[in-house]
């Protein structure tokens, strides 16, 4: 069973998260963290297999927290999720050494970024092709 | 000539039969060279016309043609010639019968039968085209002749000489028919010419002797010719010898019969003999051919190479071991006209001059041409000699004379020229080096070897002998050994042992030139006296006839027996053929006979012969009639010799005889040794007196020439008599105007200075001696060395200008005494024009010239005075006629002197009035009374048409008692007038003025007070004036006068001086001053008016005007502050909503949304399998509209801010922008960015984002296009951005862009932040819209 990393700052959000998460699918939702600063610190007493980011973070934002986990910890994949759909976005983090984009619109589609990152794939949601 | 001169034979040979051999090389005439120069031209068209078309010669033209221009020549010839005429151009083939013409600045050359040109070597120097052309065609063709016409200087004379040695035929035009004689007489005075006379006849002679070449030629070898024509020749060469006493016998028969041909062929004789009878009658033609015959033709070191052989190897041994005691001799033999002996000569001088050698060089020139001496002797040569002579030398040892060159007196003394036979006359002896070419080869072979026979005894031991480059002695004789035999160098052999014998060359009786066709002496029949002479001899004693040196010439039939032969070499000496006997006897005898001149009779001695005794006495008598022959007779006493028979007493006699006998015989033998002696000294003596004989012929020489000079000098000295006596004449006359001069000079007491060109006093007068203290040894002194009294600095430049450009100068200077002088420099001039100097005189005008600087001085003062004076001032004679004006007239008139100097002085006034101006003019003038100075007072009018007015004084200038002109002072008083009108209103005004008007002197003291100042202060004009300005100033501020004081003293004026001053009630006012400084005439400040203006009520209404003022700006700057703050509040707060919003949406409105997205899933999984198919339906709807929501929500909040442009910056996000336009609107925007774009502060950055959106949707509104550029640029602290696109534009002055809302609110909004907006656009042509920004202080470090 997988374990994720939830860095997400809106807590409704965060809740709906992973308890969809729970109930729907085999992923384990180890910790949820609302700042960097915070899933730095779950990081260093927890192991987990995937870390979810969002972009928009408070204090520091998701695309830096990337490139610091990147940095830390080179095996553990990240995989953005964000309500932008700007293309510069998605450069930037996978610049970073995030391994996904996902746009927050389809439960299911998060589902399947999990999965394929998991897989050792890249993935980035269907919206994001459209545009490109 | 040479003796290898190649053979000719011609086919129409001769009028002889018996003639026909090889001929030998007569003047063939080809080709003629015709020299001519100034003057030329018209004897060349005669000679032309004169030659016919056919003459079968080709001609030659050389002249000196100017280089610079082209010469017209061939075709002026050509006009009077019947023959063809060219100008040589390029090298050309000579045919016949053609006239070829050398072109200008060229020379020309003839080279295988062709002319060629060649350039001028020296195209400055000496002109010799026509030299150098004869040289050329003598080389060519020796066989032409040389014509030489009219010309200036010598040229061709050279040339000719080429030619006649060539064999040609030299012709030369008349010099009095020349133009100008220069060159034919320079061609004359050669020798060489064979005929002279005008040029037709020349034309004619050539014509004919060309024919006479064709039909008739001598032959080569006189061996050839018939034993008639042998015999002619012989008659031809012994009517020479007759007629000029030289025998050419000897000389070679071919350069003698060419010679004769030559003469033949001048003298149009066609045969020997008819010469020979022309020879006979013609008085003269034996001279011609002697001359002919003795032609030899040298130059100036001639055949260069051997004369630099010469130099070097010869010349120095000659002075080898001679001290300054010796002579260097030198014999030059055939020296023809002297050049080849002078070469030598020159040779020897630079040697001794070289060497520094203090002895004697003597040169000794022969030649049998009495002619060819006397040439010789006046060393006078051509111009041409230059090219064979080097310039040095020419200026050593020649001295140039008009076109000619003399040889110089070092040169000249150093050669004695002799007429001399060098077959017959003794040499010159003890001679160091022999010169003999080109003689021998004319002389036959045996002849050759006696001359060097002659030569050998001539020269020293070593000594030198150097021969023509065609001779030799080589095979001839062995006395000489060869040094180079190239040369013709040779040496005399050492042997000093050598017999000095004479050669006997002297093989004929002198030459006495015989009276002309004297017959040759017959051989005669005996006479009668003869005759009778024989049959006494017959009877008489035997008898024998001997000369002077006792040789016999005559025996008688019987003196045989007195005679006996002796052994040795058969003699006719007679002392050597008598008895032994009568030897004695006979020679005392003959001895005492020739010394006496009478008879000596010689008693009879003992003789022994035919076996008897006999008594033999001799008589011995000189042959009378002045021989030198003397008879000898012998007579023998038959009884003397019977009584002779012995006796007793005859044997006592005969002992003693015996005795006597001995005694004699050893006489005898004392008296033969003694002969013996007499004989050998007498061959010593004879030696000796050939050698007399030698330096005889030399005295000889020496003494004909210095006959020569005697001649010369007697003929000199008469002529410098008579010059003499003229000179004494002069004399006389000069001293007579030297008297005449003296007292002339001393009688004007004009100083006077003669100088010479170098500035030395050459003379002067008493007075100048005084002005410059000379004295009279300072002649030939510079004058500049002087210290003279007078002040002349410039005489020495002044006197260098006259010599310069002979135009006299004057001066007038001054001496320290203070006396003027009139200084002359005038250049002298010899009487024959040259200009040798200068005469400068001072004359003293000290008294004049007082008198003339006074009128300078009173001149000048008056001009000053008439020039300066502002009163116009004319002068007029009775008429009215204006004489002269002033600059101030005209000035007042507006005329100038043109128009008026000479006119009518009225032309000044209208015209109506002139007439009355002149009749009152003259009124005046005539008037009898002389006002003493009338004033008028006028009004006049100027040219311009301004009005003057004007003060009119008259004065009159007489003469003798006499009205000569009026003298009109005019004074423009117009300003005056004026003047006094303005004082009139200015008083009036100052009166009336409001203002207070004081004035004050520098001291503070009141000096006037008007009716304001009255009411302002309250004290009255007469209180006021004369007390101290002091009285209406308050005691705090009396020191405010002390400054005003000071300051007017400096000229300063003060304006609106505000300050307070008193009242005479003592009531304070506030006034303003306006103060200024009076100043006199002359610009002194004597004073200050000072006007006062009550300023207390305006002074308040200013204080609250300006405070209002303040307030009111002050308002207006913090309005502005505000409204400038509002609007960034405004537009901050708008994007503070703006962000605000967006972050609603996107964090929270977006977050649930997607929330419930999630739940929604979760929902639609538990109702799967419960509720059926209904729920399942609408749940899916809800899903849909969720999904809807969210998106539009996320495009809402981007739209409201986007967040690239808080985050990135201004380019980054119109980067963003212009994805955004292609992706909502289709527009294609581009970028372009500065690089060095500064970060922009956060509120502008965002209002800039708007305003180029603004714009761009305006592109995608109204432009109809789909593509747009968006130019951000830095300069200048200014934002520059530019949006521009292709589409269809509109008016940006109509009304449409006045509608635009966007760009109204641009327009508004970027005022605020004090940037601007410029529309630039027209309908079809695109919108550029540049917006400008300033960033100063908008620029953040970071966002």
């Amino acid at each position: 069973m997988p374990v994720l990393l939830i860095v997400e700052d809106n807590a409704i959000l965060a809740n709906t998260l992973v308890r969809f998460l729970r109930e729907q699918t085999d992923l384990t939702v180890a910790a949820v963290a609302p700042t960097a600063q915070a899933a730095l610190e779950k990081l260093a007493n927890l192991t987990v297999d995937l870390v979810l980011v969002d972009v928009a973070l408070p204090s520091m934002n998701g695309i830096d927290l990337v490139a610091m986990l990147h940095e830390q910890y080179p095996e553990l994949p990240c995989l953005m999720l964000s309500g932008h759909t700007g293309i510069e976005y998605v450069g930037r983090s996978l610049a970073a050494g995030a391994r996904g984009y996902v746009v927050k619109s389809n439960p299911q589609d998060i589902v399947k970024a999990v999965e394929h990152v998991l897989a050792g794939k890249i993935y980035l949601s269907e919206e994001l092709h459209r545009k490109s | 000539m040479t003796a290898d001169n190649s053979l000719d034979v011609d086919a129409h040979d001769s009028t002889s039969a018996k003639d026909k051999h090889p001929a030998v090389t007569l003047p063939q005439l080809t080709i003629v060279g015709i020299g001519a120069s100034a003057g030329g031209l018209a004897a060349l068209r005669s000679f032309f016309t004169a030659i016919p078309p056919d003459s079968g010669i080709t001609f030659v033209v050389v002249v000196h043609l100017s280089p610079e221009h082209e010469s017209m020549l061939a075709d002026l010839i050509q006009s009077a010639s019947a023959i063809s005429v060219t100008q040589v151009t390029v090298r050309v083939k000579m045919v016949p019968n053609h006239v070829y013409v050398i072109p200008p600045g060229k020379r020309l050359l003839v080279s295988d039968g062709a002319l060629e040109l060649a350039e001028l070597d020296m195209p400055q120097g000496p002109r010799m085209q026509i030299d150098l052309f004869f040289r050329s065609l003598a080389e060519e063709h020796g066989d032409g002749a040389a014509i030489i016409l009219s010309g200036t200087g010598s040229d061709g004379a050279v040339g000719i000489q080429a030619i006649k040695e060539h064999g040609g035929l030299i012709l030369v035009q008349e010099p009095k028919e020349a133009e100008y004689d220069g060159m034919p007489r320079s061609a004359i005075a050669t020798g060489l010419v064979d005929a002279v006379g005008p040029v037709v006849d020349l034309a004619q002679r050539l014509v004919a002797a060309k024919q006479i070449r064709v039909t008739y030629a001598l032959p080569e070898d006189a061996e050839l010719l018939s034993a008639e024509s042998q015999d002619t020749l012989s008659h031809i060469l012994t009517e020479v010898r007759t007629r000029t006493g030289h025998d050419f016998s000897d000389y070679k028969r071919p350069t003698i019969l060419r010679r004769i041909g030559r003469r033949m062929q001048l003298t149009r004789q066609r045969t020997l003999t008819g010469y020979l009878h022309y020879l006979r009658q013609d008085d003269n033609e034996a001279q011609h051919l002697f001359h002919d015959l003795l032609i030899k033709v040298t130059q100036f070191f001639r055949d260069s190479e051997a004369w630099t052989t010469l130099e070097k190897t010869v010349i120095p041994e000659l002075f080898a071991n001679k001290t300054s005691h010796d002579t260097v001799r030198v014999w030059t033999a055939g020296c023809a006209s002297g050049e080849e002996a002078y070469s030598l000569a020159i040779l020897l001088l630079e040697q001794a001059t070289f060497l520094n050698f203090g002895g004697r060089v003597q040169l000794f020139a022969s030649d049998l041409s009495h002619e060819a001496i006397a040439h010789a002797r006046t060393g006078i040569y051509p111009a041409a000699i230059a090219a064979d002579v080097s310039e040095e030398q020419l200026a050593r040892f020649f001295t140039e004379e008009d076109s000619h060159y003399r040889v110089c007196n070092e040169l000249r003394e150093v050669v004695l020229f002799a007429q001399h036979n060098l077959l017959e006359d003794p040499p010159f002896s003890r001679v160091d080096l022999i010169t003999c070419r080109n003689l021998l080869i004319y002389l036959q072979r045996e002849v050759q070897a006696k001359i060097c026979d002659t030569f050998h005894y001539a020269l020293r031991p070593n000594g030198y002998l150097f021969l023509g480059s065609a001779e030799s002695v080589e095979g001839i004789t062995d006395l000489f050994q060869v040094i180079d035999r190239h040369h013709r160098i040779y040496q005399r052999h050492t042997g000093e042992h050598e017999p000095r014998v004479l050669p006997a060359v002297s093989i004929r009786p002198e030459g006495k030139p015989l009276p002309a066709r004297t017959q040759l002496p017959q051989r005669m029949r005996p006479a009668a006296a003869e005759i009778h002479q024989l049959r006494l001899e017959e009877i008489g004693p035997p008898s024998l006839l001997v000369d002077t040196n006792y040789y016999v010439l005559h025996l008688s039939e019987s003196v045989g027996r007195y005679l006996v032969p002796r052994g040795g070499s058969p003699t006719v000496e007679v002392l050597q053929l008598v008895r032994p006997e009568l030897q004695t006897g006979l020679r005392s005898a003959l001895n005492r006979a020739i010394e006496q001149g009478k008879a000596v009779f010689v008693p009879p001695m003992l003789v022994h012969f035919d076996n008897a005794p006999h008594l033999v006495a001799l008589w011995v008598r000189p042959v009378p009639g002045g021989a030198k022959q003397l008879l000898v007779l012998f007579m023998e006493d038959e009884e003397a010799s019977v009584e002779g028979v012995p006796t007793d007493t005859d044997r006592q006699h005969a002992a003693i005889v015996q005795q006597l006998e001995v005694e004699l015989l050893q006489s005898q033998r004392a008296l033969q040794e003694f002969d013996e002696n007499y004989e050998t000294t007498l061959e010593e003596l004879r030696a000796a007196n050939e050698e007399l004989k030698s330096i005889n012929e030399e005295y000889r020489s020496t003494l004909e020439e210095l006959e020569t000079g005697k001649e010369e000098l007697q003929s000199v000295n008469e002529e410098l008599q008579l010059v003499n006596q003229e000179l004494n004449a002069k004399m006389d006359e000069l001293s007579q105007t030297h008297g005449d001069l003296q007292n002339f000079v001393l009688a004007t007491n004009i100083a006077t200075l003669f100088l010479d060109r170098q500035l030395r006093i050459m003379r002067f007068t008493p007075g100048a001696a005084e002005l410059f203290n000379l004295l009279p040894t300072d002649q030939n002194r510079t004058i500049t060395d002087l210290r003279p009294k007078v002040q002349y600095e410039l005489l020495e430049s002044d006197v260098r200008k006259v010599i310069a450009n002979l135009t006299p100068v004057v001066r007038e200077v001054l001496d320290v005494e203070g006396r003027w002088f009139l200084v002359q420099v005038r250049p002298y001039h010899t009487l024959n024009d040259r200009v040798v100097g200068v005469v400068i005189t001072f004359t003293d005008v000290t008294a004049s010239k007082e008198i003339e600087l006074e009128r300078q001085a009173s001149e000048a003062r008056f001009h000053q005075v008439w020039e300066t004076t502002s009163d116009a001032m004319v002068l007029s004679d009775a008429e009215g006629i204006v004489l002269a004006a002033n600059p101030a007239y005209f000035e007042l008139y507006g005329y100038n002197a043109e128009q008026l100097v000479g006119q009518s002085f009225a032309i000044i006034f209208p015209a109506e009035a002139q007439k009355d101006a002149i009749e009152q003019y003259k009124h005046i003038f005539a008037s009898e009374v002389n006002p003493l100075a009338p004033v008028f007072e006028s009004r006049v009018e100027r040219a311009d048409g301004s009005q003057r007015i004007v003060e009119t004084r008259m004065s009159f200038l007489s003469a003798k008692g006499q009205r000569t002109a009026m003298l009109s002072t005019i004074r423009d008083i117009t300003e005056r007038k004026q003047a006094e009108q303005a004082r009139v209103m200015l008083a009036t005004i100052v009166q009336s003025s409001g203002d207070a008007i004081v004035s004050k002197t520098l001291d503070g003291v009141i000096t006037s007070w008007n009716a304001a100042a009255e009411r302002m202060f309250g004290y009255t004009a007469e209180e006021a004036i004369g007390q101290s300005i002091l009285m209406i100033i308050p005691p705090e501020l009396q020191h405010e006068e002390q400054e005003i004081l000071a300051r007017l003293r400096r000229g300063e004026r003060m304006d609106h001086y505000d300050t307070v001053r008193m009242t005479r009630d003592g009531q304070l006012i506030d006034v303003s001053l306006n103060i200024s400084p009076m100043r006199d005439a002359f610009g002194h400040i004597f004073g200050a008016s000072k006007i006062a203006r009550d300023i207390t009520a305006r002074k308040r209404a200013e204080e609250a005007l300006r405070h209002l003022n303040e307030t009111l700006e002050s308002r207006v700057h913090e309005r502005t502050e505000q409204v400038r703050q509002l609007v960034t509040q405004l537009t901050m707060s708008e994007q503070e909503e703006r962000r605000r919003i967006s972050a609603i949406l996107h964090d929270d409105l977006q977050q649930r949304l997607f929330s419930l997205n999630f739940q929604l899933a979760m929902l639609r999984r538990s109702l799967a399998g419960e509720n059926g198919d209904d729920a399942q339906q609408l749940i899916h709807e809800i899903e849909e509209a969720l999904d809807e929501s969210v998106q539009m929500t996320r495009s809402l909040s981007v739209d409201l801010s986007p967040p690239v442009l808080h985050n990135e910056g201004l380019a980054a996000a119109l980067l963003w922008l212009a994805s955004q336009m292609k992706q909502q609107q289709g527009l294609a925007v581009t970028v372009q960015t500065d690089e060095g774009l500064p970060l922009i502060g956060d509120d502008l950055r965002v209002l800039l984002f708007q305003f180029i959106r603004e714009l761009l949707f305006n592109v995608v509104k109204h432009a109809g296009v789909s593509t747009a550029l968006v130019a951000l640029a830095y300069e200048d602290a200014q934002l520059r951005i530019e949006v521009s696109d292709q589409g269809q534009g509109f008016d940006a002055n109509g009304e449409g862009y006045q509608n635009s809302q966007g760009l109204l609110r641009i327009t508004r909004r970027i005022q605020l932040i004090d940037g601007h907006m410029h529309v630039d656009s027209s309908p079809g042509g695109g919108t550029r819209v540049t917006l400008q920004v300033p960033l100063q202080g908008r620029m953040h470090p970071g966002s």
